[in-house]
């Protein structure tokens, strides 16, 4: 038998990718929308199920889709995380993410959270907890783009 | 009311907006450039170190379910054990699934290519690699032949260098 390394492994990899994303039926109606500042979701006919980001077939039962609704955009954090480690072309950290059930919907729509102080990280936490109610912030310049929402803001506390 | 609902797809009547998004999508031009360091982590540190020293294939046994996963893993992921039992399992395995790319990416062998998912005889997981040697000049004959679950084996290339690179699979029939 020969010998056993367990010596750490170590690669140094370089990405260089120049790309095109072509966004579909369902996602460039999203976008445009959001260009408007409208949050539109699209609902299965056969079992009710409203997706946002929306979606040409349902998940649930594999049928196609092509009712369509606006929502207010407002809705509930589910889950978040706080991003202190920051990534090239990403924004500069620390910032916030968030899954965001969107009223009315039954899906999770991925976003920055914002209004919240992360320099405390504890209390960042605690604001950030889920079910605490979030609202679209709309960015003045808007292009088609998920961006055309600057983030997702959390309600100030119900006096 | 949370809700309005809004015209259907393909009513561009009765929606204000025009633009037709099967004909005209919303297109995101992207750019990565970016680098970075690989830290394989332990289990597969040793899992590549013995592709370059002992040109073999290497898994974990998991004493609780009593799988082998290839590659090895320093945790079960069914049983979320730590598992540091090392097994070499066999050279030779049935090719579970595939697939042919057809499309260039940067730092991938020019296509057409095959990859597929092998479980190796005494595994219980399946390793995906390329497969070569598979005739590619008509693609519906090319995948019926693959869709047969035929036999592999593991070839190894002359210069290992500890990279997954280091061995691809071949059709055991190939040369029968
Ligand atoms: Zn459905
Ligand atoms: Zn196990």
């Amino acid at each position: 038998m020969s010998e056993t390394s367990t010596a750490a492994l170590i690669h140094d990899v370089r990405w260089e990718i120049d790309y095109r994303v072509r966004l579909g039926r369902a996602w460039s109606r999203f976008m445009r929308g959001l260009r408007d500042r409208k949050l539109l979701a699209s609902t299965c006919d056969h079992c009710d199920r409203t997706y946002l980001p929306p979606q040409s077939y349902c998940e649930a039962c594999y049928e196609p889709i092509t009712r369509w609704q606006e929502c207010e955009p407002v809705g509930t954090l589910r889950t978040a995380t706080i991003v202190y480690q920051g990534f090239d072309g990403g924004p500069q950290a620390p910032y916030a993410v968030g899954a965001i059930e969107i009223d009315g919907t039954h899906s999770l729509l991925m976003h920055f959270v914002g209004g919240v102080d992360l320099s405390d990280v504890d209390a960042a936490r605690k604001a950030l907890r889920g079910g605490v109610r979030v609202r679209a912030v709309w960015a003045d310049e808007r292009t088609a783009a998920i961006t055309d929402i600057a983030h997702f803001a959390v309600a100030p506390a119900q006096p | 009311m949370s809700s309005t609902p809004v015209p259907p797809d393909g009513d561009a009547a009765a929606d204000g907006s025009t633009t037709d998004p099967v004909a005209e999508p919303v297109t995101i031009q992207g750019h990565w450039d970016f680098g970075y360091t690989y830290f394989a982590g332990a289990s597969a540190s040793r899992f590549f170190n013995e592709l370059r020293l002992n040109q073999r294939i290497m898994g974990t046994h998991c004493p609780t379910c009593d799988r082998v996963l290839v590659p090895a893993r320093g945790f079960c992921d069914a049983c979320y054990v730590e598992i540091d039992e090392w097994r070499e399992v066999g050279t030779e395995g049935t090719l579970d699934s595939f697939t042919i790319l057809t499309t260039s990416f940067p730092g991938l062998p020019e296509p057409p290519t095959v990859v597929g998912y092998v479980t190796l005889d005494g595994a219980s997981t399946a390793l995906l690699n390329a497969v070569h040697g598979i005739d590619l000049h008509d693609f519906d004959e090319a995948g019926a032949l693959l869709l047969t679950q035929p036999r592999v084996r593991v070839v190894f290339s002359d210069k290992c260098e500890g990279r997954i690179t280091d061995f691809a699979f071949e059709l055991v029939a190939a040369d029968a």
